[in-house]
């Protein structure tokens, strides 16, 4: 069965106008427990880590975001999602985007004025 | 303890304080002894001669899938306590150890834990509730 996660950016490597942070904090959110999820959710997390090593990487199931409200309360950004069968090939373009994106100044993807809807299912931001 | 961040598996411990765990546990009853086995992994001899080994997370969240990369990359453990007030962890994460025999707790219910005979078992009143409400229990 394929299977999908949705990489979220938050915290300060995303905020306007914030100094430039040494990390990065990503959230991958699979699609539930499954091993399948899991394993992709993980592999998701190995590649992240190699290509972006100062990313810091947590990973929730959906069912496990909505009980933290974990987007909602760290005002997560969607950078992308990823398939099964493309996730090297995608996140090794989100790390692209990301890089050269933060100057000493600012981030080029500022974060916008969230609506509660937006937050609630996360902001997608267009990293063309 | 270093206070660099290393890149290391599994989350960086970000101030190397483990300070307070360790003190916490010198100061319980039920502690006979204890030794740091590797970052965030202590082995832990209670007066019953159990040993029982335990990891120290510092994520945000500690979710079903973290708990699955923590097994595996650090093999069988007794306990995993969430060492920050800032930091939780999931009901389905909370669920998954516990079928395999092992305690996820923030640090105050890890020592209340302590006090029971199966400590893997314990859940607060809050996860009681929980589980009951989507049938665990």
């Amino acid at each position: 069965m394929n299977q999908a996660a949705n990489i979220y950016g938050f915290g300060s490597y995303f905020k306007i106008h914030a100094p430039p942070p040494n990390d990065i904090d990503l959230l991958v959110v699979h699609q539930d427990v499954s091993v399948d999820s899991i394993s992709l959710a993980l592999q998701c997390k190995a590649v992240l880590t190699k290509i972006l090593p100062e990313a810091h990487i947590t990973i929730l199931s959906k069912e496990e975001e909505r009980e933290l409200e974990f987007l909602r309360r760290s005002q997560a950004a969607l950078l992308n999602t990823v398939n099964s069968s493309n996730v090297s090939s995608t996140i090794s373009e989100l790390a692209k985007s990301l890089r050269p994106s933060r100057t000493a100044d600012a981030c080029s993807y500022p974060v916008p004025s969230l609506s509660v809807s937006d937050v609630h299912e996360g902001h997608v931001w267009n990293l063309e | 303890m270093n206070d660099q961040a290393p890149a290391a598996f599994p989350w960086p411990p970000y101030y190397g304080h483990f300070n307070f765990f360790e003190a916490r546990m010198r100061g319980h009853g039920r502690i006979k002894a204890m030794s740091a086995s590797a970052e965030g992994v202590y082995d832990l001899t209670l007066t019953t001669g159990v040993s029982i080994r335990v990891f120290i997370c510092e994520c945000y969240s500690f979710g079903a899938a973290e708990y699955v990369e923590t097994t595996s990359k650090l093999g069988r453990l007794d306990a995993i306590i969430i060492n920050s007030a800032w930091c939780g962890y999931t009901s389905d994460a909370k669920r998954t150890a516990r079928a395999e025999k092992v305690g996820l707790y923030k640090i105050g219910d890890f020592m209340a834990a302590l006090n029971r005979p199966n400590l893997w078992d314990y859940l607060n009143e809050g996860e009681k509730e929980a589980f009951k409400k989507k049938g665990w229990l």
